[in-house]
């Protein structure tokens, strides 16, 4: 190994933790949440009104659960239960996806969108 | 009849060069074709065995040797796997171009101070940032995508590092034989 070879292993080594750095997402606040359960076309809540929505997935119905900002599973007929147990989501750019039952959650920022744009 | 002798004359002729390039190229494209087949434990992240090829090749013959191999690599390898001008071509190509010009800047640049480990790991570490960029600006154009670079890049400098050894070897047991 010459001299520039190590300049270049220390150089790619560091683009590592610099792009870690660089794609972190910055939480935004979330305004809504995308419900989606199997293919079909998802459907928006916003995340203010706090209420318990009952979905039927590929297995049965999935409670998710609005509440003071944050969305949680807290009823799912999958046996894992790994959706209800990674607890509260607050984040905009957030996926929350129960795998077994085919429903999930993506939570959304609206602001800085354009609602029309007009050439 | 003399129209056929001049059609016969006026055959391309087939240059040393040219032999020398076929013949790395096939090896690489050899190479190329049994990878795919294997499967990867995290989608993406493959050793680019391939390469050890292109890197032994721009040390014994210069750029515009490996710039061929590279290439032809590229676009017969997909011409075998199917998937010449789909979206893993696509990625493919950009991610040799990318490689192949991190190459030929160290190489024509700063030879002197680098060896075949430092090319690799920066060719495939480039392979990777092309292919990322590419994949997110021609298919999915979600920030997501993103989130991958710092997996497939220490992939990349791995899999350089570990390309660059057995290039190594290889060189060293060539040495003296072959053209």
């Amino acid at each position: 190994m010459k001299n520039g070879d190590w300049l270049i292993l220390l150089f790619c080594l560091s683009l590592i933790p610099l792009s870690w750095l660089m794609t972190k997402r910055q939480p935004g606040t979330t305004t809504a949440i995308e419900i989606t359960i199997s293919d079909k076309p998802a459907v928006v809540y916003s995340i203010k009104v706090n209420q318990q929505i009952k979905v039927t997935g590929q297995l049965g119905d999935s409670v998710i659960e609005i509440l003071e900002g944050r969305v949680r599973f807290s009823e799912s007929p999958c046996s894992s239960k790994v959706c209800i147990l990674s607890g509260w989501h607050q984040d905009s750019g957030d996926h929350v996806v129960c795998l077994p039952n085919k429903v999930g959650i993506s939570l959304i920022s609206q602001q800085d969108r354009f609602d029309g744009i007009n050439f | 009849m003399e129209a056929f002798n001049n059609h016969l004359n006026k055959q391309i002729e087939i240059t040393e060069e040219d032999r020398i390039i076929a013949s790395f190229a096939a090896l690489a494209i050899a190479i190329h074709v049994l990878e795919s087949g294997f499967p990867s434990p995290v989608p993406g992240v493959k050793p680019g065995l391939a390469n050890i090829i292109t890197l032994l090749v721009l040390f014994r013959y210069g750029w515009r040797y490996a710039a061929w191999v590279s290439l032809l690599r590229v676009t017969a390898g997909s011409l075998l796997l199917g998937t010449f001008m789909s979206p893993a071509f696509v990625l493919s190509l950009s991610g040799a171009l990318a490689s192949l010009l991190s190459m030929l800047l160290l190489w024509t640049m700063v030879r002197r101070w680098t060896g075949l480990a430092g090319i690799s790991v920066m060719a495939s570490v480039s392979h990777v940032m092309a292919q990322l960029l590419v994949a997110w600006w021609l298919f999915i154009p979600h920030p997501g995508i993103l989130v991958l670079a710092p997996v497939l890049i220490t992939a990349g400098i791995l899999f350089g590092i570990f390309n660059a050894i057995i290039a190594t070897s290889i060189e060293k047991r060539l040495k003296g034989h072959l053209v």
